[in-house]
């Protein structure tokens, strides 16, 4: 039986922040205090990452999520969508330690 | 893709022969009127390794699938294009200044489009040699100078009948090995800046011209190339010790006038030669890209909106209704530029080499735009800002224990504001509407990539008045 950490793997992606309404690395860094434990932060193209958080800077939505479908994904455009992530990852019931597949 | 520091090194290596206030600058890196500019070009490397900002500032090289900068990118798509748009105010806003790297992808561009229209016509080999040359700028993540306006001379006449023939670039003599080339390219944004020069002719040419008909690459310190560097107003505020008075203490941009004093140019490296029929498309391809490249502005008219606002607040008259209506008015302004450059690029469409390119109306109408509306913005500002933008003492004066009492008791705005940081901004209004980069945000808004006559040619020469005519005469009930 292998050990699998509790922990979300979340795949960041980032629009290109060209006219951003908010401090999107600000809100990130919120997120990643505020879920110490239950995720683990990754690039987007990290095979680990079992979900995408797209974070877009504005309702333009706009970062290319074109090589990013294999997992689902999490599109914010705000502190608003963050809270709703939040709550989606809190949510989440993930075992201590998952069989292996 | 290089760090910024080794952009810097890469910069250290080169011998380029600088000149500056009559003397030879030995230290191009560390000079430090030039060093700002350096920082906003290095400014373009570190943002493109920054996760938040990489899907703007990077693409996939359509020649090798690898990440590269995206100033090294050849357009793929519209997308392509509404991102290069997108860096331009992502770059003019965290700089605040001309970060001299657009104009190298332009050329590029340009390049990539009229060396496959030259080899399809002439059946010369230009478009294989420009994709070696491309590859190579990908691979090192090197910043080229896009070398285009000749000195000119008389405007009244053609390269051939100029008193002086070195007054637009021409080739002086054909090697076996390759050519050698003699004149010169005024006002080089970022030239010092730059691993290589592209030069490209000027205007559109006839045969008698042909000799000035060439286009060519070369590292910028190659022997006979020589910079002579440009003045900016209040430029020498950069050698005094405090950093208030700057402005901007951060970032800048620079030009230079570069002589080609009797160059060798390789065969490998031209990309046109003698085709002179071909001149008028490169200008035309170069500068409709280049006019989408004022994108720029609308960034630093994001920090110069700020900055007027932020002094509105620090002057305790935000809540004025004629101050507010002049901050919309500002925002206007500068979002008319952004449709501009957008719209320029979502209409674009793919030329025969593969290569997209910016709708060529749209992207005149945005660059005439930009010819004007800085300068409403820029008055706007100083507006807002108030007479002491431009009396105020000298940094020294706030320090000196004579005189900084007083100055930080006199100058005080709004209580809750260190009297400092009141000053901060406003040497920044200033720096940015009559001090160094005032030279980007108006007067190169006017004269880069073209003065103003030179869109009003373009947008008569585009716009399709048969159809207006007959949309006209359909409505009126005229039936010709």
């Amino acid at each position: 039986m292998s050990r699998k950490p509790a922990a979300v793997t979340v795949g960041l992606k980032y629009c290109g922040g060209c006219k951003p309404n908010y401090d999107r690395v600000a809100l990130v860094e919120d997120l990643q205090r505020r879920l110490d434990g239950q995720a683990v932060w990754v690039r987007a193209d990290d095979p680990a990452a079992e979900l995408i958080l797209a974070v877009h800077g504005c309702l333009t939505a706009c970062a290319d999520l074109a090589p990013c479908q294999a997992q689902p994904i999490f599109a914010i455009s705000g502190p608003e969508g963050a809270e709703i992530f939040v709550r989606h990852i809190q949510s989440l019931k993930r075992p201590k330690f998952a069989a292996p597949p | 893709m290089m760090t910024p520091q080794q952009y810097e090194e890469s910069l250290r290596k080169l011998n380029l022969e600088v000149y500056m206030f009559g003397k030879r600058v030995e230290n191009v890196v560390d000079d430090p009127i030039i060093r700002p500019s350096m920082n906003a070009v290095a400014k373009t490397y570190e943002m493109a390794l920054r996760p938040e900002y990489e899907d703007i500032m990077t693409a996939t090289s359509h020649i090798t699938g690898k990440r590269i900068n995206r100033f090294t990118h050849i357009h793929q798509n519209v997308d392509d294009l509404v991102k290069k748009s997108k860096m331009g105010r992502l770059m003019g806003r965290a700089t605040g200044c001309c970060f001299q790297r657009c104009v190298g992808m332009d050329a590029l561009n340009a390049l990539s489009i009229v060396t496959y229209d030259i080899d399809k016509t002439k059946g010369t080999d230009y478009n294989q040699r420009f994709l070696k040359y491309l590859a190579f700028v990908q691979e090192h993540d090197l910043v080229c100078d896009g070398a285009m306006t000749d000195p000119k001379g008389n405007r009244s006449l053609p390269p051939h009948q100029q008193a002086d023939p070195d007054l637009f670039l021409h080739v002086v003599e054909e090697r076996k090995d390759g050519i050698v080339v003699r004149g010169a390219k005024a006002h080089q944004t970022g030239a010092v800046n730059s691993h290589e020069i592209i030069v490209m002719p000027t205007i559109a040419m006839r045969a008698e011209d042909q000799d000035y008909a060439v286009s060519f690459a070369l590292p910028s310190d190659a022997k006979g190339i020589v910079y002579v560097m440009g003045r900016q107003s209040c430029d020498t505020r950069k050698l005094e010790a405090g950093q208030l008075d700057r402005g901007n203490p951060f970032f800048g941009g620079h030009e230079a006038l570069v002589v080609f004093d009797n160059v060798f140019v390789p065969w490998q490296r031209i990309f046109m030669y003698k085709e002179y029929e071909f001149a008028g498309s490169l200008v035309e391809n170069f500068a409709s890209y280049h006019r989408q490249s004022y994108a720029c502005k609308v960034g630093v008219g994001d920090v110069l909106i700020g900055a007027a606002q932020t002094a509105a607040e620090y002057n305790g008259a935000e809540r004025a209704s004629h101050v507010k209506d002049k901050i919309i008015e500002m925002n206007h302004l500068n979002e008319t530029l952004y449709c501009g450059c957008i719209s320029c690029a979502s209409e674009g469409h793919q030329e025969p080499s593969g290569t997209y390119v910016v709708d060529k109306l749209l992207a005149n109408v945005h660059k005439q735009n930009v010819t004007r509306f800085p300068y409403e913005i820029a008055r706007l500002a100083q507006d807002i800002a108030g007479g002491l933008m431009v009396t105020m003492p000298a940094e020294e004066d706030f320090k000196s224990p004579a005189t900084g009492k007083w100055l930080d008791k006199y100058y005080a705005g709004n209580c809750d504001v260190p009297t400092l940081n009141r000053m901060r901004i406003l040497r920044l209004i200033e720096n940015l509407t009559l001090g160094t980069a005032a030279v980007g945000y108006l007067t190169e808004s006017m004269h880069g990539a073209g003065s103003p006559q030179a869109q009003r040619i373009m947008i008569a020469r585009l716009a399709n008045m048969a159809e207006k005519k007959k949309a006209a005469k359909k409505l009126s009930g005229i039936d010709e």
